[in-house]
């Protein structure tokens, strides 16, 4: 947001402008922050590319390059656990969870060591299992899916 | 042959060692130890850093303190934290790790109450507890009594937080000087001549005169570094029951304390060292408060007096914040109770053998810990006391 307003000098003048973003809520807090700059004829595009993808137009997506941030909003509910010490890895695991279908995954960023430990007594005492492990730049990744 | 040697580093630094093992190793070190001069303690030397502290800042008087970089209890800590990081650089597992806000805080309240149980137990979970058990003083069965219920309590506080205050545990973190994806990492190198300083350190000590104090220093690397690379962990011992029910830790602490029960038992039998060492006036009220203060500090810290420490060495921000509170805390909580007096009414110093013979006292000690992981097992498949499944 805070990059819109500060590039608002880009935009071109005299032409409307659309504003867009995955779901239509970031991009309606954009409009009014630049609305406040002084930038007119601004239109915001309702329910974003997730309205788009669900009328069934197709996307291209470019390839995610490894970062230490959260993925977008993939559907799979994140369990953010970075700067987390034991035991908030498998609490907070454990709460998430729950919350998903049964064979449906949660995907788990942790940055302490300790966490596959964590992870992997959980995991084994549940009978969730993990499908998926990476490490980048110190931030351990974990998909896990829910036992059937 | 560099096949064979990378081979046999994969082995020790790029997987966790097994958490048994571990133990009968701490265990064994701390006969050593004990053998040496003085069974190992993490509060005694933070006491001495506090102390060191508001001595500097003219808070407290103390002519008869000892420098940290000369004292056995702090260069014990100070070698643990070292032997953390050495080990934590040589798996390229270091990476300083900023917590989010809540989290600081709890480790900050944490430290605090660590600081405060410890000096009402005597000593930490290490020293009031693994080594007092270890040396057959009673106060250190109060303390592990305290220290279940306090990791209970904790945990209890922790499950409260996690769905009532989430935000309490959310917010941006950050990390620091981590190994980058696809880069060869120096971290290795790095901890390669860090264990070379390290190793050093007890000629350098020596050429100052001072022959004990390296040893110590190297002492409190071999805790760090076996620490570290199996992450064996007493909070877990005292938790993980009431929580997933994985008694692994527990088996692994029990197994640990027989080793040191029989090591100082040895010692002790055979005159090597006197009856009296580590048995402390802390059965009663003073271990027992002592113990549940410091089982729940060391749950919300998430590192016990040891675990705290050779976290920190691995960069996680969160623990460095515990280990100053609990350094400060174990310092001002002592002042407070020598000035009122109420250091002498804690409990009675009792030595299980002068009060049932060595052999009722060890089969006894023995048994305990039995009974400990056998519960602690039993309920892996009963499922009656863990709360996350």
């Amino acid at each position: 947001m805070f990059e819109a307003v500060s590039r608002r000098a880009e935009l071109p003048a005299g032409r409307p402008v659309a504003v867009l973003c995955a779901g239509g809520l970031r991009s309606s807090t954009v409009i009014s922050a630049l609305q406040r700059h002084g930038v007119g004829a601004l239109h915001n595009v309702t329910g974003g590319m997730s309205a788009w993808v669900k009328a069934g137009y197709g996307v291209t997506r470019r390839a995610a390059p490894p970062s230490t941030k959260a993925p977008a909003s993939t559907g799979v509910p994140l369990v953010d656990c970075r700067g987390l010490s034991c035991p908030w890895p498998s609490m907070k695991l454990a709460k998430a969870i729950v919350e998903v279908a049964p064979g449906a995954t949660v995907e788990v960023l942790a940055t302490d060591p300790g966490a596959p430990a964590d992870v992997e007594t959980f995991t084994r005492r549940t009978g969730h299992r993990i499908v998926e492990r990476s490490e980048s730049g110190g931030v351990l990744r974990f998909v896990v899916q829910r036992a059937q | 042959m560099g096949a064979a040697l990378s081979g046999q580093y994969a082995a020790v630094f790029g997987r966790p060692w097994p958490v048994w093992g571990a133990a009968v190793l701490v265990a064994t070190v701390n006969v050593f130890l004990f053998a040496f001069d003085r069974p190992w303690t993490a509060s005694d030397g933070a006491r001495n850093w506090g102390d060191w502290v508001l001595t500097g800042l003219g808070l407290a008087h103390r002519p008869d303190l000892v420098a940290p970089w000369l004292y056995s209890g702090s260069l014990l800590n100070v070698g643990v934290l070292l032997g953390g990081l050495t080990a934590a650089l040589l798996s390229r597992e270091f990476a300083i790790r900023v917590p989010p806000r809540g989290e600081a805080v709890k480790g900050v309240g944490g430290g605090l109450l660590m600081g405060a149980g410890a000096m009402l137990a005597f000593g930490c979970n290490i020293g009031g507890f693994f080594s007092a058990v270890s040396a057959l003083s009673l106060s250190g069965f109060a303390m592990m009594l305290g220290l279940g219920l306090g990791a209970f309590l904790g945990l209890r506080y922790l499950l409260w937080e996690l769905v009532r205050k989430p935000t309490w545990s959310s917010g941006p973190a950050r990390v620091y000087a981590a190994p980058a994806a696809n880069v060869p990492s120096r971290q290795p190198l790095a901890g390669v001549l860090l264990a070379a300083l390290l190793l050093a350190t007890p000629f350098l000590y020596a050429r100052t005169g001072y022959h004990a104090q390296g040893i110590f220093l190297l002492f409190g690397v071999v805790f760090g570094v076996i620490f570290q690379r199996s992450r064996f962990c007493l909070v877990r011992a005292f938790r993980e029951p009431f929580m997933t029910g994985d008694a692994e830790h527990t088996r692994a602490a029990a197994l640990a304390l027989a080793v040191s029960v029989l090591g100082f038992a040895i010692l002790k039998f055979a005159d090597l060292k006197d009856k009296g060492d580590w048995v402390f006036p802390g059965a009663g009220v003073g271990a027992l408060a002592g113990g549940t203060l410091f089982g729940v500090g060391m749950t919300l810290a998430g590192g016990c007096g040891a675990g705290s420490i050779w976290r920190a060495g691995e960069g996680q921000v969160k623990l460095w914040l515990t280990l100053v509170t609990f350094a400060l805390g174990a310092s001002l909580t002592r002042l407070a109770l020598v000035q009122t007096g109420a250091l002498q009414k804690l409990g009675w110093a009792v030595f299980l053998p002068s009060a049932l013979g060595w052999g009722a006292s060890l089969v006894l000690t023995l048994a305990i810990l039995a009974v400990w992981a056998l519960l602690a097992t039993w309920n892996e498949d009963a499922r009656i006391v863990s709360s996350l499944e």
